[in-house]
């Protein structure tokens, strides 16, 4: 697509990012080599060639932006940050949680205030870039959230992020690091929205994980970029011994988007579900990369993913449960389904299973078709408009993943996207 | 609302091409029970499912009115708002939709913007009518159908009839796979509704539930066409004579 000729001008990082430490510097001008060779993630339901993402967005200053009142309104929280166009624009956090030690932080000021605690983890959990999007985020992050939670330490109010992006910015590089102090709880959840607008927006996002022994995170994420947009996302977590990440992805927004997200069960007792809903229209393409790596014995995990089809839109679904050797007495599981609402619609859910040790337990079901038309029918026999009963079909379908989510905030932004998309 | 006259006119219905319903002419006022009989596979569910608009059927010759509006030109949800309920003979099961947050949603279907039912006056009609035929209140929050056995699905579509309260019901072999506990109790609904702004098609394969909703006017259906009407005592002349008798006797006659 490009070559790493494309790549010069940006070689000028250190005067970019002067008031950054060296070690955040050095940390992105090597990100930024290993962009110069390394392909766009590729995905064989979702091939990208002639898609050729404009590059030179990456060049323009994003300048701040005011966030609309009504978008402000979805993180109201006593916790939360807002970003418009990459910088911090609105924040808040109660104060006995800054007693407790908790900190709630951009990510830019964090690698200098917090140094000490991000250096060991920031870029760890996520590790070498396995795509060019994940290595030109590592090189060229605009700014997101650092999240701290002390030692047994537990917040109840949930931590909103919000990344917006208004209709002049053509990019957005939102990065986030969590780190889950031992027997720490809390609930996190990261929100993207953008302004509609006729130009394209290039969406690079990552988010690291680490969940040390006995925490607990319920990690939601809600996406809801412009139908112009093309989304790269990294998710990537780390769970210690006994610990947990419950991941609940929304992905509704884009024109593309593909996402990985991978979670490594490192030491024994650890746990992640991963929950995602997602729902294209029009000609969205959709491709998710779910993994879960049990490398240690006695893990769980369950990957549950709903996806619902309109249109032309196509999905595909890959879940991964990875058992490696020595992993005995772990258990994963995996459930894919998908529905879709018309002939031209179009879904593929895979699970797979990589098992390298025989005294293990291994579930998987997929299943993907078109809505039930005499269920409609039935429906509609009782008056119901087809709409309507599309409508009550669709949320029958999604119900029992979205009406889980633990965050009621979560549930109803998720079924506040599903309307829209109904809608659209 | 005056006095409800379904009229089907000559009717013709094939599926995949095939004909099922070969000039089936038929009139239900409100304050009849109209009950079809016939042996399996003489187009009697064919004629519940046309009437209902079920998207598989084609008509290919002939009418349906009610009240003289053109059932055929109306789709499915609108034939339900003009009064139309079919009790289905195998009900669909809906995930995730509860029983009570459907219903609700229907009942305002039919009374249309800025007339919704009040939440109260809801849930008072929806437990009586529960209670009424016998019913556990917890399957008002249980999913729709979903996991039923096949005689709460069928007290589960008379539930939903009196809850919509239609101006002309046809009732699928609503009477199959019931004891005769559950036939009196789905009876006792449909009889509840009775008055002249109620009619009924009742589409049976015995003479059991007869008993208990007493027809005006009995039809037998064979071979996609209604072969033979009269009142009650045809009902009962079916039961002894079998329809062995109305495949000699009567298809003869009308072929």
């Amino acid at each position: 697509m490009t070559t790493s000729t494309d790549f010069e001008w940006l070689d000028n990082l250190e005067e970019l990012r002067q008031s950054e430490p060296a070690w955040v510097v050095a940390m992105r001008k090597q990100a930024l080599e290993a962009a110069k060779d390394l392909p766009w993630p590729e995905r064989s339901k979702t091939p990208l060639r002639g898609r050729h993402a404009d590059l030179s967005v990456l060049k323009d200053p994003l300048l701040p932006t005011a966030i609309p009142a009504s978008v402000l309104a979805t993180v109201q929280s006593d916790a939360y940050l807002a970003f418009g166009n990459g910088h911090l624009q609105e924040q808040a956090l109660p104060p006995e949680a800054l007693r407790q030690g908790i900190i709630v932080s951009a990510l830019s000021r964090a690698i200098v205030e917090h140094q000490n605690r991000i250096q060991p983890v920031f870029g760890h959990v996520i590790g070498q870039p396995a795509s060019r999007a994940d290595a030109l985020n590592g090189a060229l992050w605009d700014d997101g959230a650092f999240i701290y939670i002390p030692d047994n330490v537990t917040l109840k109010t949930p931590i909103l992020i919000l990344h917006y992006a208004d209709s002049q910015a053509r990019r957005l590089i939102p990065r986030s690091l969590i780190i889950m102090g031992v027997n720490s709880h809390a609930t996190i959840i990261e929100r993207y929205v953008s302004a509609s607008s006729d130009e394209r927006l290039l969406f690079l996002g990552a988010v690291e994980i680490s969940a040390q022994d006995g925490a607990s995170v319920h990690y939601g994420s809600l996406q809801n970029l412009s139908a112009r947009s093309d989304v790269f996302m990294r998710r990537q977590g780390h769970v210690y011994r006994d610990a947990r990440i419950d991941w609940s992805i929304g992905e509704f927004g884009g024109d593309i988007t593909i996402a990985s997200d991978d979670t490594e069960l490192l030491n024994p007792g650890a746990h992640s579900t991963h929950t995602m809903v997602f729902f294209g229209a029009d000609k969205q393409r959709q491709d998710f990369d779910t993994r879960i790596t049990h490398s240690s014995p006695h893990t769980t995990s369950h990957i549950i993913a709903k996806g619902v089809m309109k249109d032309k839109a196509r999905s595909a679904f890959n879940g991964v449960t990875d058992i490696k050797p020595g992993a005995v007495q772990s258990d994963g599981r995996q459930k894919e389904q998908t529905l879709m609402l018309s002939d031209d619609a179009h879904a593929d859910a895979v699970p797979s299973l990589l098992i390298n040790e025989n005294d293990v337990f291994a579930a998987h079901s997929a299943s993907t078709g078109p809505i039930d038309k005499v269920a409609l029918f039935y429906l509609m026999a009782r008056g119901l408009s087809e709409k309507e009963a599309i409508r009550l079909f669709v949320h029958g379908f999604l119900a029992p993943v979205v009406d889980a989510i633990p965050s009621d905030l979560l549930r109803n932004a998720v079924w506040d996207s599903v309307e829209r998309k109904l809608d659209q | 609302m005056s006095k409800p006259v379904l009229e089907i006119k000559d009717l013709h219905v094939e599926i995949d091409h095939k004909p099922i319903l070969k000039g089936v002419n038929l009139t239900v006022q409100g304050g009849e029970v109209h009950a079809v009989m016939g042996p399996n596979g003489t187009g009697k569910t064919s004629l519940a499912q046309t009437l209902m608009g079920h998207p598989n059927y084609t008509v290919t010759q002939g009418q349906i009115l009610l009240d003289g509006e053109d059932v055929l030109a109306m789709k499915t949800d609108a034939r339900a708002r003009a009064g139309l309920f079919l009790a289905m003979q195998y009900p669909s099961e809906i995930s995730g939709v509860t029983t009570a947050n459907f219903l609700r949603t229907a009942i305002n279907a039919r009374r249309g913007e800025g007339n919704q039912i009040p939440l109260k006056e809801f849930r008072d009609k929806l437990d009586a009518a529960m209670k009424f035929l016998e019913m556990d209140t917890k399957f008002a929050n249980r999913y729709l159908n979903e996991g039923f056995s096949g005689g709460e699905k069928k007290r589960n579509e008379i539930l939903q009839m009196m809850m919509l309260e239609p101006r002309i019901a046809i009732l699928d072999e609503i009477d199959s796979g019931l004891d005769i506990d559950a036939i009196k109790v789905v009876s006792k609904g449909v009889n509840s509704l009775a008055g002249p702004n109620f009619g009924v098609l009742l589409i049976t394969h015995y003479q059991r539930i007869l008993s208990y909703v007493k027809p005006d006017v009995v039809h037998i259906m064979m071979d996609g066409r209604i072969v033979k009407s009269g009142d009650y005592q045809l009902a009962e002349e079916l039961e002894s004579k079998g329809y062995e008798w109305v495949r000699t006797a009567l298809l003869d006659q009308v072929q």
